[in-house]
């Protein structure tokens, strides 16, 4: 295979994603949404100063590309480069390309068209109270899942990387540490943001210390349950406390330390060739193979698995929640709406891409089968140059990226049990289960129960492509309801249309791929489990019946996603043809008359 | 306390107008420099969350406190009309954002963020 830099897939995908914004974005924008800068938006509407105030495009292009850049797009490719780096490389191209940037487009252009509407209202009024049930379900078993495999990996960093445990813990202390001086000593945000990043540097400083003197070898050989159960105690307290007393400082100072990786690893990738020049000895080259399989025994087909391993870098449904949640609200003028959602999207394809870069370019040999892991490393090898060369900063950059992937995840894992209790407690209605969930403490724990429940099956795989596929589906219903406000509003609906059937069905190919995955488990038993796993290890230890009852709850759990998918999809395709309906009717008339 | 608190986390750009009563600037339309974005970018990423989280509790909040006192105008009555009354002129400049905030449909998808 020819070697040849990474800072190559940076630039085409660069190259690329100029045009795609300057031509097919613009395009799309001007003649089929015809934004119009005069015409008031919600944000003036129904300016309360609170949840709708126009603001500058610049700080919203901030809050929506911080909102979706987290461990998704970082992770995403790791499954994918199972089918060799071309087709995870051309799926980020052109997923964002034609779906990703539409997608967050048409979910904050709605919301802004919509009267500031979320995404549950927008469907229970342009589809129907059943699809709204549907969707608020398939979010749930979304959360669900998003907590169950983000624990496992922060579990799996900690084992695998025991360097990042001390800055890591030292981080979530600084941040609770600076919620207390910003919220309750009222001190100024800069000391606080300091003592909180200060305490960051000493806890790499002591995890690197005590990694270098072998006081953390123990961890490797303890089980990653243990450190699951770590993790996700961390989360319960970032959950159930005050928000400001510590998920959101939290957040806050890992938020730094976090842009700092995304944009070392895009740098690092564009200056490759340079560092190589500088730095032979430890040359970065893409060591994977362009195309490896079509079909890989563990995983499965290259369609639809690969659309649904890379979760966030092409396309991703979570993104229409924040459009239409928040940014949509604040959006100033319509003709922002392209800079930010389009934008910002365009930017992650790039962190996706940059992303893939760090894991192409670990020798063949040294490549961990649990391919996430692999991404610290990486991610060192691409930036060392910049830094000393491996000698000089290997192990620290190690520590950092392992850190930050931790905090990427624990970050996120923080915020997902409010979500699943507030989800829980809509869906409950009036119901005797409603009151639990509405006990934060309570329903935090039911959601990190399951969580952990699901993560200590150790399919982390499965657990990675079931919301892989709840994630992409969720895209694809946000874009037929982009197709039915088109349709509505008599405009052409193709852009969205094809990219929303072809997102629903490779998802639904997918879940019912994983569906039959697990039969085939039950039907030969101990087939789909990793080494290491649970399920595995119950099965080869004689404990059939747990093994066979965790696979029946992962069927359940793929055919309540694929039936709800099916369900919602179904009822705003109803919707489409009933609105296409409309549409030409009012057109006859207006001949008529 | 909730006012002394977003007043220490700087919030833009609706800060100046909500604690300061000065004009709203209509930041969309506003033209501005290299510095000046590349600062709203990193406020955007950095801030805007908070703010925005510390704005929505002092919304719930005072929502609930009109709803006490002023919930007869809805058909809840909560405190007496005389009580009601002396806190009407106070409340007047709210009333119409308040009305609004309470009968606006909302489901999780709107408590998200």
């Amino acid at each position: 295979m020819q070697q040849f830099s990474p800072a190559i897939f940076i630039g085409v995908g660069l190259a690329i994603y100029i045009v795609g914004y300057l031509l097919y974005a613009r395009y799309v924008d001007r003649n089929v949404w015809s934004p119009n800068p005069n015409v008031k938006t919600p944000a003036h509407m129904y300016m309360d100063g609170i949840e709708f105030f126009p603001t500058s495009k610049s700080v919203l292009f901030g809050f929506q590309f911080k909102s979706i850049a987290a461990l998704g797009p970082i992770s995403g490719p790791f499954i994918a480069l199972v089918f060799g780096w071309l087709p995870a490389f051309l799926w980020i191209i052109f997923g964002t390309f034609f779906i990703g940037w539409i997608h967050d487009y048409t979910s904050v252009m709605i919301t802004v068209r919509s009267e500031g509407e979320s995404f549950g209202p927008i469907t229970y009024r342009m589809v129907g109270s059943r699809a709204r049930k549907g969707l608020m379900g398939f979010i749930i078993f979304y959360l669900i899942l998003v907590m169950s495999v983000f624990a496992y990996i922060c579990g799996a960093f900690f084992r695998a990387f025991t360097q990042s445990i001390v800055p890591t813990i030292f981080v979530i202390v600084g941040g609770v540490l600076s919620g207390v001086m910003l919220y309750k000593l009222r001190m100024n945000i800069v000391v606080s943001t300091i003592v909180g990043l200060g305490l960051m540097v000493v806890g790499i400083w002591a995890g690197i210390w005590l990694y270098l003197q072998g006081l953390l070898d123990w961890v490797s050989s303890t089980p990653v349950e243990l450190w699951i159960v770590v993790a996700l105690i961390l989360v319960y307290f970032g959950a159930t406390l005050a928000i400001t007393d510590c998920a959101q400082p939290v957040n806050y100072v890992a938020f730094w330390p976090c842009f700092v990786a995304v944009i070392l690893i895009i740098a690092g990738a564009l200056l490759s060739p340079l560092t190589m020049a500088l730095y032979p000895a430890d040359p970065v080259l893409v060591q994977t193979e362009p195309i490896i399989t079509f079909y890989d025994d563990n995983y499965g087909p290259l369609w639809p698995i690969l659309f649904v391993a890379i979760a966030c870098g092409a396309v991703s449904g979570w993104h229409s929640l924040v459009g239409s949640s928040a940014t949509g609200k604040q959006i100033g003028s319509e003709i922002d709406v392209l800079p930010v959602a389009g934008g910002s999207m365009f930017l992650e394809g790039l962190l996706a891409m940059s992303a893939m870069s760090a894991y192409v370019v670990i020798a063949p040999a040294s490549v961990n089968p649990a391919w996430f892991v692999n991404f610290p490393t990486g991610a060192a090898i691409l930036t060392q140059g910049m830094f000393g060369g491996a000698a000089v900063a290997g192990v620290i950059l190690v520590a950092f990226f392992a850190m930050v992937l931790e905090l990427y995840a624990i970050t996120v894992l923080q915020l997902m049990p409010r979500f699943f209790r507030l989800a829980a407690a809509d869906l409950a209605g009036t119901s005797a289960v409603a009151p639990l969930f509405r006990n934060k403490w309570i329903g935090a724990g039911i959601g990190i129960l399951i969580a952990f429940a699901f993560a200590a099956t150790g399919a982390w795989y499965h657990l990675w492509m079931l919301f892989g596929g709840s994630n992409q589906l969720l895209a694809g219903l946000a874009l037929m309801l982009a197709s039915v406000y088109l349709v509505r509003a008599k405009k052409p609906s193709y852009y969205t249309l094809i990219p929303a059937v072809f997102m629903i069905l490779t998802c639904e190919a997918a879940l019912l791929w994983e569906t039959w995955i697990f039969v085939r488990a039950l039907l030969t038993v101990g087939y789909f489990a990793r080494p290491g796993s649970l399920i595995g290890d119950m099965a080869a230890a004689g404990n059939i019946l747990p093994a066979v009852a965790l696979t029946w709850i992962f069927i359940a759990l793929s055919l309540i996603l694929f039936v709800l998918g099916l369900l919602v999809f179904a009822d705003t395709w109803a919707a489409l043809k009933r609105s296409s309906k409309e549409a030409k009717g009012s057109v006859e008339v207006t001949v008529s008359a | 306390m909730i006012i002394r608190v977003i007043g220490n986390i700087a919030i833009y750009p609706c800060g100046d107008y909500l604690m300061n009563g000065k004009e709203n600037p209509d930041a969309s339309k506003e033209r501005r420099g290299a510095k000046e974005t590349v600062k709203d970018f990193f406020y955007g990423m950095a801030m805007q969350g908070m703010a925005r989280y510390a704005l929505k509790t002092r919304m719930y909040l005072e929502q609930l406190f009109m709803l006490i006192t002023l919930g007869d105008m809805l058909g809840i009555p909560i405190l007496p009309p005389y009580y009601s009354l002396k806190l009407l002129p106070y409340a007047v400049p709210n009333i119409k954002t308040w009305k609004r905030g309470l009968f606006k449909e909302r489901d999780f998808t709107d408590a998200l963020f």
